[in-house]
């Protein structure tokens, strides 16, 4: 037997398999009643825009796709749970789905939206001052599971801003920051994440993985909405702030794809109190991922645990702080170590989400890009090293 | 027009039968040919035969799938063509990168001296893709019927293309220790 003979027998599997990996042909999702409203937009959008404009908007979103695969260096680093999304055949008035990353820490989304007009093609850091003297911002959400998280403009490669778009400013504290103009900002927008021929803005999103839903698919709601306050929360842009519907871009369905995940628990939990408040908390393990790496705590003071709407009460975010200075003392020394003998620092972390069981993910990630899993081989932190098995692979 | 109105003018020995397939399955059959054959004229050579095949066949034959019955010929006739060939040269492309793949699957990795019925092999393909989860089965599918490159299957499949190659070979080592277990050595 040869491996010609082989591939000659295939032609003996069941019609229904044939059928079955023919049903992931993207010609054979086509519904006909939409394909007649697809045809009715792509006609308007040609009408409207130009034959020109329509062939651009098209390059448009794959030229972004290249850019948001660059930023994952998925062929250097084998990043596994990374998606790309078959384009339409037609650019589409609405939201069009570019890439997906899912790591443990949840997903991370990546899709343009049109039409965005220019004046709207702003981020949170460029507010405008009404004549009322209000400040404005506009907000850009993907709203899943009754949470509204931001979506922000997606940019890539160099830029280099010219010097009268940056400034420095101090702070109530008296430190010394270093911003962008608004101006500056839109700029960069405006060559980066824009295309002024179909008006379509590209645009991430991360949802976390404590809100993920229990299923295999994920309905998003994208909009925008004018705010005169600027949002506090992490990842939410919450409903205790006076806001007022944009645009609406409508809603998309996404397959959630399978997390690329190391998963490491301790043996026995490393165990820290804090001073400030009573009760003790334990970092039980960690989550690995191409971009970033979760540690898993339980703290003991159901005071620190709070809901995820609605702006926080002083106290507890004082008492949140407290718990998170701890935390990024027990992670001060952590650092990846891979097969090569290289390694990673990577203490400290930059947000956390608490799961149904009282679990604290606290998330972060110190390196640019992404990191080959198949060759991590350690996790260092609090003065303990713990091995990890190297992965099978296919190149194993 | 619907499989079965096809099939049935094929019974009816209508000259309409080969046009109405040419145009519903015409892409189909020429995307499969093309991905096997090493040159454009030798793809449209396998289709034109396999209007000629399905014109045999029918009647005696009533497929219920036309798009398989159909592609099975294509399939069948590319990958004979492409056996001539390589009796005389082998040059790259992806049936030839399939067929060093699928060399893996081969116990010992060459080709032993036992003689196997090409019936019995088929019967055993068929049973091992048939317990495949679903999408191993569509990746094995897409890569060793439909002959596409990993990164088309990637594509459809929504998948990387390092996911791709990694659930390909994981498939292909199954397959090798079954037809192991089968006494394909």
């Amino acid at each position: 037997m040869n491996a010609f003979q082989l591939l000659r027998a295939m032609n003996g599997i069941r019609e229904e398999d044939v059928l079955l990996a023919e049903s992931a042909y993207p010609e054979t999702r086509r519904v006909k009643p939409r394909r007649a409203l697809t045809l009715l937009l792509a006609a308007a959008l040609i009408l409207a825009l130009g034959a020109t404009a329509y062939a651009a908007a098209i390059g448009f979103r794959q030229r972004q796709q290249e850019a948001v695969k660059e930023k994952y260096q998925v062929e250097e680093n084998h990043v596994e749970s990374y998606v790309e999304y078959a384009l339409p055949e037609e650019a589409e008035p609405g939201i069009t789905l570019l890439s997906a990353y899912a790591s443990g820490g949840g997903l991370s989304l990546y899709f343009t939206v049109s039409p965005v007009a220019p004046e709207d093609v702003r981020d949170l850091f460029m507010q405008e001052t009404e004549e009322d003297g209000r400040v404005h911002y506009l907000m850009y959400t993907a709203e899943c599971g009754g949470h509204k998280h931001f979506a922000h403009i997606f940019t890539s490669g160099d830029w280099e801003y010219r010097p009268e778009e940056e400034y420095t400013w101090v702070d109530e504290g008296g430190v010394e920051l270093h911003d962008i103009t608004p101006e500056g900002r839109q700029r960069r927008y405006l060559a980066q994440s824009y295309d002024a021929e179909s008006r379509a803005l590209t645009l991430y999103t991360g949802i976390p993985a404590a809100v993920m839903p229990e299923v295999d698919t994920l309905t998003l709601h994208i909009a925008s909405y004018d705010c005169w306050e600027f949002p506090e929360a992490h990842s939410f842009a919450e409903s205790g702030y006076e806001t007022a519907l944009h645009q609406d871009f409508g809603t998309i369905t996404v397959e959630i794809p399978e997390a690329d995940v190391r998963r490491l628990s301790f043996p026995e939990p490393i165990r820290f109190d804090n001073p400030d408040y009573s009760g003790s908390g334990e970092l039980l393990g960690a989550e690995i991922s191409a971009v970033g790496i979760t540690w898993l705590f339980r703290i003991d003071d159901p005071e620190a645990h709070y809901e995820l709407e609605g702006k926080l009460p002083m106290d507890v975010y004082l008492r949140q702080f407290s718990w998170s200075l701890r935390m990024d003392d027990v992670l001060g020394d952590a650092a990846l170590r891979f097969a090569d003998g290289s390694e990673i620092a990577c203490p400290g972390f930059n947000s956390y989400t608490i799961d149904g069981e009282g679990v604290f993910h606290v998330g972060d990630a110190h390196w640019p890009g992404t990191i080959d899993l198949t060759k991590l081989r350690a996790v260092h932190v609090s003065g303990e090293t713990f091995e990890l098995p190297a992965p099978v692979s296919a190149e194993n | 027009m619907e499989d079965a109105a096809i099939v049935e003018l094929y019974w009816q020995r209508s000259d309409q039968a080969i046009a109405e397939t040419e145009q519903k399955y015409g892409r189909y059959c020429r995307s499969i040919a093309g991905r096997i054959c090493r040159r454009a004229e030798d793809a449209e050579e396998c289709v034109s035969d396999t209007w000629f095949r399905a014109w045999n066949l029918m009647p005696d034959k009533r497929p219920s799938r036309l798009s398989v019955f159909l592609g099975t010929i294509t399939r069948s006739l590319a990958l004979d063509r492409i056996k001539a060939e390589t009796r005389q040269k082998r040059g790259g492309g992806e049936t030839d990168l399939a067929l060093d793949e699928l060399t893996e699957c081969l116990p010992g990795g060459e080709d032993p001296a036992r003689v196997v019925e090409d019936r019995e092999l088929e019967a055993a393909l068929r049973h091992f893709v048939a317990g495949l989860p679903e999408e191993e089965k569509r990746a094995f599918v897409l890569r060793y019927w439909h002959l596409l490159p990993l990164e088309e299957i990637a594509r459809r499949l929504r998948i990387s293309p390092g996911k791709t190659k990694s659930m390909l070979f994981r498939t292909r080592k199954k397959l090798r220790i079954y037809l192991q277990k089968e006494g394909y050595c």
